[in-house]
């Protein structure tokens, strides 16, 4: 569904992200795990065509991102840490201005996004008034309104109340079980790497330290793992298996 | 094509459901009444009609026909004009790329299959409603209050000098060739006015903040009035953005060559299709970090 090959991006002279390949499969849940800085945003970022990278492949369906941009996010849906959205308008009005970039959705498609994240009483409200689980919410009924068939997130769990978290766990676990949805998870949440996904991928300082499916047993919980992967482990630029 | 319309609307929603946008329209409307206050003054009336005059110690017998307010509608333009229009202008144009940048917003838009040359024209031909909209503005309301307060439309007068102390009358009209110039005007204003415009969104599509974008765009306008009135760089003056841009006012002169009017249309139209080429060019090729 996703694949990176040699991807690197330098910001100047630092290089935020060296030779990453990875692979995500159709109907996974990949956790992109990394300390503040460790290049998960901007991985995301050239997946999405915000960021151009300096060297390396990225494709999504089958389509270069950077050269064939419409048809690799024909069917994507993304949700950012901090959803930004225009407050002085309604959430309605968000979702039809967002959605109408790619296509004029259906009245019936709006519904359903809208009764799906459960914001129906107060859709016609200002975004303003909105609490950040609300915002959260609406985030990911715009990013369902395309139909997509890959969800990217990035840290969608922060700053969520524990009853906002447990919820947007639920949502995402749906989300691929029920909707057959790929979804790459960035999060510095091990709990919802642990609960959610069925692979993982660490970075540290912008270059790729682990990539698979993590081993733990009940002497080794996943964070003892995260920290002996991050301390010990020299990068890696190939997937493991 | 009907999706980029309903684009281009919800980009005017976006703009035009923002309070701050109305910041020009309010601050024109207070500009205007500020001129019609300060124009009561006998002083004020008495250095217009010695321009008019244009040096002659002999009252003009037709001052009192003209008087009124298409004429004072059009010098209530300029003055709003050069005193607000290009604020209001790099406010907005200043905004509209880099106040979505800023918010997060235009991540949220870029992760949608939009091609970024199609979001950019969007965005430029909301900078350009915004533009024409703002000058039929001023005109307009600049008219009505003029004409409601100083006794009808009269006939239009128009006064011009490149440097303040150097103002002579250029052409009379009667009302309703006056009116149909003055619309004319107008619409040639608005298409002048978009070089500051397309400079701001140009400093907008660069990574800056939305008032960097502003004050740069200010800045350079405020160079540009300067060197104007040094006059050892007069010989520099057809170069000025400043000079070209009086040129809607020079088009009402009755026997000003349209060749000289149109050289200034087409010298500012050339410097905003470089400012927007470079726009287009940053906007398309550089790196939005989510």
């Amino acid at each position: 569904m996703i694949f990176l090959a040699g991807v690197s991006k330098r910001f100047g002279s630092k290089w935020a992200v060296q030779s990453i390949d990875l692979d995500i499969p159709r109907g996974s849940i990949l956790g992109l795990l990394g300390h503040n800085g460790a290049g998960k945003s901007t991985i995301i970022g050239m997946m999405l065509g915000h960021v151009r990278p300096s060297a390396g492949q990225i494709s999504i369906n089958g389509y270069d991102v950077r050269r064939q941009r419409s048809l690799a996010l024909a069917r994507v849906g993304a949700i950012f840490e901090t959803p930004a959205f225009y407050d002085y308008l309604s959430g309605m009005t968000n979702l039809r201005i967002f959605c109408e970039y790619s296509a004029i959705p259906s009245p019936e498609r709006l519904q359903a996004a809208i009764r799906f994240v459960q914001l129906e009483d107060c859709i016609h409200n200002p975004v303003a008034t909105y609490s950040h689980g609300m915002r959260q919410r609406l985030a990911l009924a715009q990013a369902l309104l395309p139909d997509p068939e890959l969800l990217i997130l990035d840290e969608p769990m922060n700053g969520l109340d524990p009853e906002g978290v447990a919820e947007m766990r639920q949502l995402i676990g749906k989300l691929n079980h029920e909707w057959g949805l790929t979804i790459l998870l960035a999060t510095h949440g091990l709990h919802e790497i642990q609960a959610l996904c069925t692979s993982v991928a660490i970075l540290k300082q912008g270059k790729m330290v682990f990539h698979g499916v993590w081993q733990t047993s009940p002497e080794k919980t996943l964070e003892e793992f995260y920290l002996q992967t991050v301390r010990t482990n020299p990068p890696i630029s190939t997937p493991v298996s | 094509m009907s999706l980029f319309f309903r684009q281009w609307k919800n980009e005017l929603i976006k703009l035009f459901a923002r309070r701050r946008t109305y910041l020009g329209f309010v601050g024109s409307v207070v500009a205007e009444l500020l001129f019609l206050l300060l124009w009561r003054h006998p002083l004020a009336q008495r250095a217009f009609e010695k321009a008019i005059r244009g040096g002659s110690a002999e009252p003009n017998p037709f001052f009192d026909s003209y008087f009124h307010g298409l004429t004072i509608a059009l010098l209530m333009v300029t003055f709003t004009f050069l005193l607000l229009g290009g604020l209001y202008l790099s406010l907005v144009a200043g905004d509209i790329v880099a106040k979505e940048v800023e918010d997060g917003t235009l991540s949220m838009i870029l992760s949608r299959p939009v091609s970024r040359l199609r979001l950019w024209s969007l965005k430029w031909s909301t900078c350009s409603v915004y533009t024409f909209g703002l000058v039929f503005f001023i005109g307009f309301t600049s008219l009505l209050l003029a004409s409601t307060l100083c006794g009808g439309l009269g006939k239009l007068a128009v006064v011009y000098g490149q440097h303040p102390h150097h103002l002579q009358l250029i052409s009379i009209f009667d009302t309703a060739e006056g009116l149909w110039r003055y619309i004319q005007g107008l619409l040639l204003l608005g298409v002048v006015m978009h070089v500051v415009s397309a400079l701001a969104f140009m400093f907008s599509c660069f990574n800056m903040k939305p008032a960097t974008a502003a004050i740069a765009t200010l800045a350079v306008f405020f160079i540009d009035a300067m060197l104007k009135v040094v006059p050892f760089f007069i010989f520099f003056e057809k170069w000025l953005i400043s000079y070209h841009l009086a040129c809607w006012l020079r088009s009402f002169a009755k026997y000003e060559p349209a060749v000289d009017v149109g050289i200034s249309v087409c010298y500012l139209l050339a410097l905003s299709g470089i400012f927007l080429s470079i726009s287009a060019f940053q906007f398309c090729r550089r790196d939005f970090k989510p």
